[in-house]
C-alpha cells in the first residue's frame, strides 16, 4: 500500500482535483448545463440505482468480448507467425493487409448482420475485426524484427516446427505481440460501443449508447465511470502478464562474476 | 503443454465456427400452430404497440411468438431486414424504408405504428419569435437528415414558398440528442426534434414551437415494413401480428395507463419519462398503413433530392394492405357487434384508396 | 626466429597423415556490393585449433559464417567432411560472442532444446534433463541449472553456450569470438575449457579472435587476414609451441614474446599498408 501510494501519489492527486473542480463548477457555479454537466452526487446516485444493470452490462460485454478476443489471439497470432515467417505470401498478401486493417468497424456493421446467423455473432465478429489487426500486424512485425543471432541459433540448433515456433519465435516476437494486444485491448472498448448498436438488451456500450439516446447524462457518465474502472482494472491484469511474459527481458544478475 | 494450449485454441475456434453454422434463422416454423416472428425496434422510439399487445396476451392469443430486437440505427435495423434476419421493421420511421426501397429494395409496407408527434424546439426565451413559417428565414437549424421530422418539416418549408437551400441554413446532426443540445449551447437556431425526446429538451431550457402534427396533421411516422416476398406461415403471422396491433391500438386509446405499464418492460427509465414518450398527445399510434400519406411523403422525398430516379420505381407496388384487411375483417367477424373496428374499417378506406 | 619456424615444420609432418575436415576453395562473398572476402583458400584438419585472426573488418567472422553454412559465398565452395555445404547445413555447433541462448529459456531448458532436436526425440523429459545436467556441470555450472541467462555474468552465460555447443555432439565448433567480452581472468579459465574440449574430446575448432596473445596460446594455426574490406587471407601461420601449453611459462619465455611481435608485426604491416594506400587515394582525389 505504501508502495502504491508512493508510486501513485501524483495521479491520485490529479483525479482528487479533476473531482474536487467536478464539485465545485457543478456545484457552486452556472457555468455548465446540469443536464449535460450532472454534478458527481447525482452521477453517483445513478451510479447506485444502475449498479446491476451495469454488472449484467458488464456480464454481457464479456460474453461478446472474450470470444472475440480469444478469436483475435488465435487468429492474429497463428496468422502473424505464418505471414511473418513466409516472406513470399506476405509479400503477395500485404497489400491487402495495408487496404483492410485501417478500415473503420462499423464499416462492417450490415456486412456482419447480414452475413452472420444472429446479432451476437455479428457483434462478436465487429468486435473481432476491430481487435484482430493490431495483435495480427503486431506479430508480423514482431516476427520481422527477430534478432538475427536468434535465427542463427535456432538454424544451427537445426530447430524446425513445433519447437521453432514455440521455442523460440514466439517468444522472440512477444514483446510485439504483446504490445499489439494491448492497443487491441483499448480498441476494443472504444468498438463494444459500436458492436452493441443492434440487437444487444445490456452490456457496457449499450448502456452508454442508451441513455445517450435518451439524453440522461447521470446514467450516461456513470456508465463511463463503471467503463473506466472496468478497463483499468482489466489493464492492470494485462500488465501484470505482459511483465510475467516478458520476464526476461527485465531479470537482474544474481550468480557470482565467473 | 504448450501443445495442449494449441488443440483448446483450435477446438475454441471450431466451436464458435460449429455455433455460427447451427443457428435457425429467423423463419417460422411451420409446426402447426405456433408462429414466430423477429420484430426489430428502434430503441429510442420503443415498441409500444407490439408491448402492449404482449402484455395483454393478443399475440398469445393468436400463436404467435414474438421476439423483439432493439437496434440503436435504423440503418442497421433495415439491413438486418434486408438481409433476412428480422421479419418486420417496427420503429425504423417511414423515410428510411422508402429511402431502402429507392435504392432497390424489395420492401412492402403493411401497416402502421405511430403518426405524429416530432416538436420543432427553440430556446425557451425564443419562442415568441417563431410565429409562422416564414419567421425560420435565415436561422440555422439543426436536423437529422431523412429523419421523418426532417423531411415533413422541410416540405413544409417549400410548400410555403421558402427556399431551404437559400433562405435557411441546415445543418446535418447523426442524433436528435445532438440536436438538442447545439440548440440548448446556441450554435443553432432552431432543432427538429423527436418523438421521445421533449421532457430531456426541456430541461434543459428548450421549448416547442411547432409540432409536426400542425404542419401535416396526419403525416405517418413508424410503419411496419417486411420483405416483400413472404412464405405462406410468414403471411399468416404478418396478418396475425397486425390483429395484436389494431387491439394494442385501442388499448391505448382508452387506458394509457395500461400502455405505460406494457411499454416499461423496453424502457429502462422513470415513469414519467416512459409516460411522456409513450402517451405525448401528439402522438397517435395507429396500425393503418395509411397509403395515401406514405405516396405524399415520397413525393417530398423526391422534390427534397432524398429520392434519386424516384421515376424508375412504382411506389404502390411496395405495399401490400391484404394483412391488415384481413385482420380487422377477422376482428369484425369476432366482435360482431363492436363498432370500433367497423369504423376503423371505414377509416382504413379513407386513407388507403 | 628460425629455431622456432623448425619447430613448426616438424609438426607440420605431423599432421600430414591426418584427414582434412574443412575445405575452402576460393571464396569470394560481398554484401550490399561491398567485397568483403577475396579468393580465401583454407584447409582444416581434423582435431585441429585454427584461429582466424584480423583486425575489425577484415572479414574474418564473415568467412566463418560461411564455414557454419548460416551464409553462402558468392563463388566458390566449402566441403566440410568432404562434402559441399550448399546444400544443407555441416554438422557442427557454434558459439557467438554473447547470443548464443535463447534469454527466454533457463540454462538447463536451453541444453535440452538442443539435445532434443540432436538425439531426434528418443529421450523422456527426464533423461533430458539429466544430460543438460551433465553438460552443465562438465562446464562447472552445476549451480545453475534453472538460471536464465538474464541472472548469469557473461562468463557463466559463455560457459553455458559452450556446453550447449558440446550437447550438441558434434566433432566440429566454431566460436565467433566468444570472449571478446569478458574479463581477463574468466577470460582464461575459458581458454583452458576451450583447449580441454579440443585436446580430450578430439574436436576441431575454429575459433574468431583480434586478440594475439589469445590466439597464440589457443592455436595450432594462425590465420592472418589483412585488414578489408575485401579481407584476404595474409598469411597461415604454425604456431612453433607443443601443446599442452603452460601458460605461465609460455607467456615469460623469449620465444613468446618474439613470436607474438611476428605476429603483431604482420598485422601492423598490413594495417600500415592499408593506410598508406588510402591516403594515396585522398591525395590523388585532391589533384595535389
Amino acid at each position: 500500500m505504501k508502495k502504491f501510494l508512493q508510486l501513485y501519489i501524483y495521479t491520485t492527486l490529479i483525479a482528487i482535483g479533476l473531482l474536487a473542480l467536478w464539485v465545485f463548477i457543478t456545484n457552486f457555479t452556472e457555468l455548465l448545463n446540469p443536464i449535460i454537466f450532472p454534478s458527481p452526487e447525482i452521477v453517483a446516485l445513478a451510479f447506485i440505482e444502475a449498479i446491476t444493470e451495469l454488472f449484467q452490462g458488464f456480464l454481457s460485454s464479456m460474453g461478446l468480448l472474450i470470444p472475440a478476443f480469444a478469436l483475435s489471439l488465435i487468429l492474429g497470432i497463428g496468422g502473424g507467425l505464418y505471414f511473418g515467417m513466409n516472406q513470399r505470401i506476405r509479400e503477395i498478401l500485404s497489400p491487402f493487409f495495408q487496404t483492410f486493417s485501417p478500415l473503420p468497424p462499423t464499416l462492417f456493421i450490415p456486412y456482419a448482420i447480414a452475413l452472420l446467423p444472429t446479432f451476437e455473432l455479428a457483434s462478436i465478429f465487429i468486435l473481432f475485426i476491430a481487435t484482430f489487426w493490431p495483435i495480427f500486424l503486431g506479430t508480423i512485425e514482431g516476427v520481422l524484427l527477430i534478432d538475427q543471432h536468434y535465427w542463427d541459433n535456432a538454424k544451427t540448433l537445426r530447430l524446425k516446427g513445433k519447437d521453432l515456433i514455440l521455442k523460440m519465435v514466439l517468444p522472440a516476437s512477444s514483446p510485439l505481440i504483446l504490445s499489439g494486444t494491448g492497443m487491441s485491448l483499448g480498441l476494443s472498448f472504444i468498438v463494444l460501443m459500436m458492436a452493441e448498436m443492434f440487437g444487444a438488451n445490456s452490456g457496457m456500450g449499450h448502456f452508454v449508447q442508451y441513455y445517450t439516446d435518451f439524453t440522461q447524462y447521470d446514467f450516461v457518465l456513470a456508465g463511463l465511470i463503471f467503463n473506466s474502472i472496468v478497463i483499468l482494472l482489466i489493464m492492470v491484469i494485462y500488465e501484470k502478464i505482459k511483465k510475467r511474459v516478458l520476464f526476461w527481458t527485465n531479470l537482474k544478475k544474481t550468480g557470482s562474476s565467473i | 503443454m504448450k501443445h495442449k494450449n494449441w488443440i483448446i485454441g483450435i477446438g475454441i475456434a471450431a466451436i464458435l465456427l460449429l455455433s455460427a453454422c447451427n443457428v435457425t434463422t429467423g423463419t417460422p416454423n411451420s409446426d402447426e400452430k405456433t408462429y414466430k416472428l423477429k420484430v426489430g425496434y428502434l430503441q429510442a422510439n420503443g415498441a409500444p404497440l407490439a408491448d402492449i399487445a404482449v402484455d395483454e396476451g393478443f399475440f398469445e392469443k393468436e400463436h404467435l411468438k414474438v421476439e423483439l430486437i432493439p437496434f440503436s440505427a435504423s440503418t442497421d435495423g433495415l439491413n438486418a431486414l434486408q438481409s433476412k434476419k428480422i421479419d418486420i421493421g417496427l420503429t425504423f420511421g417511414t423515410s428510411g424504408p422508402l429511402a431502402f426501397i429507392s435504392q432497390g429494395s424489395d420492401f412492402d409496407i403493411i401497416g402502421g405504428h405511430m403518426e405524429g408527434g416530432h416538436p420543432i424546439v427553440v430556446k425557451e426565451g425564443n419562442k415568441s419569435k417563431y410565429k409562422s413559417l416564414q419567421d425560420y428565414k435565415g436561422k440555422k437549424i439543426g436536423t437529422v437528415r431523412l429523419g421523418t421530422p426532417d423531411i415533413v418539416f422541410k416540405a413544409a418549408l417549400q410548400e410555403s414558398g421558402i427556399n431551404i437551400e437559400k433562405d435557411v441554413t441546415f445543418i446535418d446532426f447523426k442524433s436528435v440528442t445532438a440536436v438538442l443540445e447545439a440548440v440548448a449551447s446556441g450554435k443553432v437556431d432552431v432543432g427538429v426534434s423527436g418523438t421521445g425526446h421533449l421532457s430531456k429538451a426541456e430541461k434543459i431550457g428548450l421549448t416547442p414551437v411547432l409540432w409536426s402534427n400542425d404542419i401535416n396533421p396526419k403525416h405517418v411516422c413508424c410503419r411496419v415494413t417486411v420483405r416483400g416476398a413472404s412464405t405462406e406461415e410468414q403471411a399468416v403471422a404478418y396478418k396475425k401480428f397486425l390483429k395484436g396491433l389494431i387491439q394494442a391500438e385501442r388499448i391505448k386509446l382508452e387506458s394509457p395507463e395500461k400502455a405505460l405499464k406494457a411499454t416499461k418492460v423496453h424502457f429502462k427509465l422513470d415513469d414519467k419519462t416512459v409516460n411522456e414518450i409513450v402517451n405525448e398527445p401528439h402522438l397517435h399510434n395507429t396500425a393503418d398503413p395509411n397509403k395515401k400519406e406514405v405516396v405524399k411523403m415520397w413525393e417530398q422525398m423526391k422534390n427534397l433530392g432524398y429520392v434519386k430516379n424516384g421515376e424508375k420505381i412504382d411506389i404502390n407496388k411496395h405495399f401490400n394492405l391484404s394483412f391488415y384487411e384481413q385482420a380487422l375483417n377477422e376482428l369484425i367477424k369476432e366482435h360482431p357487434n363492436d363498432d370500433y373496428y367497423k369504423k376503423q374499417l371505414e377509416n382504413y378506406k379513407k386513407q388507403n384508396t | 626466429m628460425t629455431k622456432v619456424l623448425e619447430r613448426a615444420s616438424q609438426l607440420d609432418v605431423k599432421k600430414n597423415n591426418v584427414q582434412n575436415k574443412i575445405e575452402a576453395k576460393s571464396i569470394f562473398f560481398d554484401y550490399d556490393g561491398l567485397e568483403i572476402l577475396q579468393d580465401i583458400n583454407l584447409t582444416i584438419k581434423e582435431g585441429e585449433f585454427i584461429v582466424l585472426m584480423g583486425p575489425s573488418g577484415s572479414g574474418k567472422s564473415t568467412l566463418l559464417r560461411l564455414l557454419t553454412g548460416l551464409t553462402q559465398p558468392k563463388e566458390g565452395e566449402i566441403f566440410v567432411n568432404h562434402q559441399s555445404i550448399t546444400q544443407s547445413l555441416p554438422d557442427s555447433s557454434v558459439v557467438f560472442q554473447d547470443y548464443s541462448l535463447f534469454p527466454w529459456l533457463t540454462a538447463e531448458e536451453n541444453i535440452m532444446l538442443a539435445l532434443k532436436q540432436r538425439l531426434n526425440k528418443s529421450k523422456t523429459k527426464k533423461e533430458l534433463e539429466q544430460l543438460a545436467h551433465n553438460y552443465l556441470e562438465l562446464v562447472q555450472l552445476g549451480h545453475a541449472f534453472k538460471k536464465y541467462p538474464g541472472e548469469m555474468s557473461g562468463g557463466m552465460r559463455q560457459r553455458a553456450a559452450i556446453a550447449r555447443a558440446l550437447s550438441l555432439g558434434s566433432d566440429l565448433m566454431f566460436m565467433d569470438e566468444p570472449f571478446g567480452a569478458l574479463d581477463p581472468v574468466t577470460r582464461i579459465r575459458l581458454q583452458d575449457l576451450v583447449l580441454r574440449v579440443n585436446q580430450d574430446q578430439q574436436r576441431t575448432i575454429v575459433f574468431v579472435t583480434h586478440d594475439a596473445e589469445e590466439a597464440i596460446f589457443l592455436a595450432d594455426r594462425i590465420v592472418m587476414f589483412t585488414p578489408g574490406p575485401p579481407g584476404r587471407i595474409a598469411e597461415i601461420i604454425d604456431v612453433p609451441f607443443p601443446k599442452p601449453r603452460n601458460r605461465k611459462k609460455l607467456i615469460e619465455s623469449l620465444e613468446f614474446i618474439q613470436f607474438r611481435n611476428y605476429i603483431l608485426g604482420i598485422m601492423n604491416k598490413e594495417i600500415f599498408e592499408k593506410l598508406n594506400q588510402q591516403n594515396e587515394l585522398l591525395l590523388n582525389g585532391n589533384g595535389i
